[in-house]
């Protein structure tokens, strides 16, 4: 499994660093980096991968590669306590050998600068090894570096959060970009499906972002338009995702979405899902999904496909052992022999498979006697062998050409040294594509026939509306002439810088200085501008220079987050400067620069491509238009745990909100009526509990009907209350729930050592608050109140005495227009209230519990206050003393006068 | 037209773009704070209109705006989440360029 892990990572460096030479001839695969690599075929999406890479490589001296290493808790053990993926810290073998291999690419006459760090990721991101410049006198140090950093300092634990893991990784590429910009690669190491809290939804989430499309369809939005992996494509990082799949089964979709990350697009439980923009645009990066589930059984396929993405092509067999070598193919391996294999060139050459190079053998031809047919002796041995051709094509490096005009740019082509085939052995034809900032394209065609060994010359006439222009070459349908052997095209790319003529100022490409963070630092950069190089005067105008705003704005062309408006852009020339209106005066000779910026309210992880026109000024009257390019990163900061908690406050608050305001509503709006013309009157009353009515308790009037109309008196008058004070029933208020789901109300809280009662019930709800005639509701309309009143002693009489209970009956009233109170149908209403109420009843239920409760507290017998007996009253007219009745006075009191006679009864 | 309310709050809310916080919150007062807002009204209104022995209690209207004040608090849930992005991703670059907090 080592091998296999090392093969693939290794194979991935090897791949690039093909691109450096364009020929296996020139640069030849070390077999030690091919050794033992599972793996599967990539897709043609991997494929262009590698292709882009390769170009990417052909211009640019810098390969910035970032190692994204997955440190999950099943490396080291299963949930079950199994053995895990990689307990052993082979990884650590896997990554240094892999290392040496890199460290390769940095010398010779192709060499490279490549910058590496790595990083860590498990339930989060955690940074391993800083950017380091990898030489063959540093790697040694780098390989102790990350030995200690996995073996020692960074123990597998935790879950596979991908997001947290390629987030951190993007962010530390373009960091790097920033400081040394170049061609980019991550290699993404992961041994297991995304998971990022052991919940479904938030490992869906964590993967719509990175994909950018909700590809289960249930609702998610991904945080950035078109995902983590389209920002990465998009900043032109090439991403080999690498998926340890070892003997766990099926896939499922957490390991299914790996491909669609890199790739753009892939199976998901059987149904195609894309990633991002879709098909990957042609300026993009494309990325490259690789499995590897067995050491052995992919191992094969996998060196082919590494031989054939690192230039190599299927070689024509005349038969199953017999490999068609005709001039014009430098080289050749045969993949998946034994160790006993023999490759036979025509000269009789005998080539085994060298010592650590399990599974192939790889020769190059050495002279024109080993053109022909070579053979293959070996057991278990599939065709088709992989051959090379010797071409190269080596693009001038930092070309400029002079706008508006007939120019050329160099380009070499050659064998590479070989002494033994030329150019002229290969028909093709030499694609030729000229690509400007705007995407406008300018194509040309060259045959082979009118190309030469060595320097050649493209001619063609730069826009001068444009200061780059950026050339591809590639050739197509590449064979040797000799035998029509097809071989793999050779691309190659460089970057043509346009000048303006010479009696224009020229304008340099934009520094960057500050990368857009955010949404709060903008991105900043400056223009240099210079006089027009035939010596005279010259003027460089920018939209909106003297406002101090770019308008109209720069063009978005390119942001991998969709943001197309709402930029605001700033410009101002350096102090010295001199300017007049929009443009700066340039004197002869003069230089000076003018700074940018650029802000967005939207913050995102992307590389923004901005192209603004800018009008050179000759000085006597002639004007250039130019189109500028502007690139600049853009960061995202965002930290979970602060999106947490904001989340959790908004969410509380949001919900508390509407239910303080609702409170508030019922607070100010809800008040008892009371109004004019109210008239109150206060009777004196007996109760009968046992019949329920109501008998006046002054004797002036024979029944309740005939209670004096005259006892009413005007109040004065107010419109509504919160708190009303009565003399008899005590503070009438209106009352708001703290619970706002609950309708207000309004009740009436007796005077102390009092209960009230009146034709309103409690709910259940409120039982407690109203139990006992401690308090009782009303509707908050006084007019239509009425409230018997009686004191809780009177109320607690014992069970045994009498049934009347005196108290006293308080009844509001309104009558227009100074109409006498009905008190007939006044006192009707109150008594059928009574009859069908048994407040009065449960509330003195209440009070001798309670004074139960009391007399058990203080261990005296039932019927007893405080060791006093309980007093009674005198038995009404008419009738005799009770059995337990006592004639004794209250305590402390003068006797209850004797009562009235009921109505009707007897004397 | 609190059941409107919410309708409109779910569409201005679907939008992802540059202006989420300003249309979250818009969305939020639509859906979570006006229909609750309306509900307490109406709530106040018929409280005071039985002072009118010619007024009609609508028991109905009040439970129905009770049901859609429940139905918009639960929506301005979205809002809110929709909402914290933005202002977890300020309060982030404040923490990350004055120093507290590192990538």
């Amino acid at each position: 499994m080592k091998k296999a892990l090392a093969g693939i990572i290794t194979t991935l460096f090897m791949v690039g660093g093909i691109g450096f030479s364009l020929s296996a001839a020139a640069s030849p695969v070390p077999t030690a980096a091919l050794a033992g690599v599972a793996g599967a075929t990539l897709s043609p999406v991997g494929e262009r991968a590698v292709e882009d890479i390769r170009r990417c490589l052909s211009s640019s001296d810098v390969l910035n590669v970032f190692y994204l290493i997955d440190n999950s808790g099943s490396l080291a053990s299963t949930p079950d306590g199994g053995p895990g993926t990689d307990e052993d810290f082979r990884r650590v073998d896997i990554i240094n050998q892999s290392l040496r291999s890199l460290a390769e690419l940095t010398e010779g006459s192709s060499a490279k600068s490549i910058n590496l760090s790595l990083g860590f990721f498990a339930s989060s991101y955690s940074p391993g090894v800083g950017w380091t410049p990898l030489t063959k006198s540093t790697v040694a140090d780098l390989e102790s570096r990350i030995t200690t950093e996995v073996t020692v300092n960074q123990r597998p634990n935790g879950l596979t959060n991908w997001e947290a893991g390629v987030t951190q990784a993007h962010r530390a590429i373009q960091e790097q970009q920033s400081a040394s910009p170049g061609c980019q690669m991550m290699v993404w190491l992961t041994d297991g499906g995304i998971n990022v809290d052991q919940t479904l939804p938030a490992a869906v989430q964590s993967g719509v972002n990175l994909c950018g499309s909700d590809f289960f369809g249930e609702g998610y939005t991904a945080s950035a338009p078109n995902g983590t992996f389209h920002a990465l494509r998009q900043s032109g990082v090439t991403v080999f995702a690498v998926l340890l799949n070892v003997g766990s089964g099926p896939k499922d979709w957490r390991q299914e979405l790996l491909q669609p990350l890199a790739e753009g697009s892939g199976q998901i439980e059987g149904r195609s899902t894309t990633c991002g923009v879709n098909p990957i645009p042609e300026d993009f990066s494309a990325g490259a999904y690789i499995e590897a589930d067995s050491v052995g059984s992919l191992s094969n396929e996998f060196l082919k496909l590494a031989a054939r993405l690192s230039g190599g092509s299927d070689a024509t067999m005349i038969s199953k052992d017999k490999i068609s070598v005709p001039k014009g193919v430098a080289r050749l391996q045969v993949i998946g022999v034994d160790a006993g294999a023999i490759l036979t060139s025509p000269s009789g050459r005998a080539i085994m498979p060298s010592a650590g190079s399990d599974g192939f053998i790889d020769a190059q031809v050495l002279n024109d006697a080993e053109y022909g047919t070579w053979s293959v002796t070996a057991t278990g041995w599939s065709p088709p062998a992989i051959v090379w051709g010797a071409l190269v094509l080596v693009p001038e490096r930092d070309p400029k050409a002079a706008g508006g005009a007939e120019q050329s740019v160099g380009f070499t082509l050659d064998t590479a040294g070989s002494t033994s085939v030329a150019v002229t052995d290969y028909d093709f034809t030499l694609a030729v594509r000229l690509t400007y900032p705007d995407g406008t394209q300018e194509t040309q065609s060259i045959p082979s026939t009118e190309l030469v060994s060595g320097a050649n010359t493209l001619v063609f006439e730069p826009n001068p509306a444009y200061s780059e222009v950026q050339i591809r070459y590639t050739t197509e349908n590449l064979r040797t002439k000799q035998g029509q052997v097809p071989l793999a095209a050779i691309v190659a790319e460089q970057n043509v810088t346009i000048t303006p003529p010479t009696q224009f100022p020229t304008v340099s490409n934009p520094t960057i200085t500050q990368a857009l963070i955010g949404s709060i630092t903008p991105a900043q950069g400056t223009f240099s501008l210079t006089a027009p190089a035939d010596g005279n005067p010259g003027e460089v105008c920018f939209p909106g220079l003297s406002s101090g705003e770019l308008t109209p704005a720069p063009t978005i062309v390119g942001d991998s987050a969709d943001r197309l408006t709402n930029w605001q852009w700033s410009i101002a020339a350096a102090d010295q400067a001199s300017v007049i209106d929009d443009c700066v005066q340039l004197a002869p000779g003069a230089q000076t620069t003018v700074a940018f910026s650029a802000s967005h309210p939207s913050s995102a992880d992307s590389a923004v491509q901005a192209l603004t026109t800018i009008t050179l000024g000759d000085g006597s009257g002639g004007v250039l238009p130019i189109t500028k390019e502007i690139v600049f990163p853009s960061e995202r900061i965002y930290f979970p745990v602060v999106g947490n908690i904001v989340r959790i406050l908004l969410i509380a608050l949001g919900i508390i909100l509407p239910f303080v305001v609702l409170y508030l509503v019922a607070l100010l709006t809800t008040k008892g009526f009371h109004g004019r013309e109210l008239r109150r009157a206060t009777f004196p009353v007996i109760y009968n509990k046992e019949k329920k009515t109501l008998a006046p308790a002054d004797g002036k009037a024979s029944s309740m009907a005939d209670v004096g109309k005259d006892a009413f008196t005007f109040l004065t008058p107010i419109d509504d209350f919160k708190k009303f004070n009565d003399p008899e029933l005590g503070t009438l208020s209106a009352v708001v729930s703290a619970n706002p789901l609950r309708a207000p109300w309004f009740e009436i809280t007796p005077r102390a050592g009092t209960t009230v009662f009146t034709d309103k019930t409690a709910p259940p709800i409120y039982k407690k608050r109203f139990e006992g005639g401690q308090k009782a509701l009303f509707s908050g309309d006084m007019s239509k109140l009425w409230a018997l009143s009686f004191s809780e002693s009177e109320l607690a009489k014992p069970e045994s005495g009498s049934d009347d209970i005196r108290g006293k009956l308080v009844v509001f009233s309104r009558d227009s227009f100074g109409a006498s109170v009905n008190m007939q149908d006044t006192m009707a209403g109150i008594l059928n209230s009574l009859r069908s109420s048994n407040a009065i009843a449960e509330a003195q239920k209440v009070l001798h519990a309670k004074q139960q409760q009391k007399d058990d507290s203080k261990g005296n017998k039932p019927g007893t206050t405080g060791g006093k007996p309980v007093p009674t009253l005198p038995p009404l007219p008419g009738r005799s003393p009770g059995p337990f009745t006592n004639a004794t006075p209250p305590a402390g009191g003068s006797p209850l006068p004797p009562l009235p006679p009921r109505p009707g009864s007897r004397p | 037209m609190g059941f409107g309310l919410i309708l409109l709050a779910i569409a201005v809310g679907e939008d992802n773009g540059g202006t989420l916080v300003l249309e979250g919150v818009i969305g939020y007062l639509m859906a979570g704070f006006a229909t609750p807002l309306l509900w307490g009204w109406d709530a106040a209104a018929q409280r005071r209109g039985r002072i009118n022995p010619n007024f009609a209690s609508r028991r109905n209207y009040s439970s129905i705006l009770r049901v859609l004040a429940l139905a918009g608090i639960l929506v301005s849930v979205v809002h809110l989440l929709l909402i914290s992005v933005p202002i977890a991703e300020r309060i982030s670059e404040w923490l990350y360029i004055s120093g507290i907090v590192g990538v």
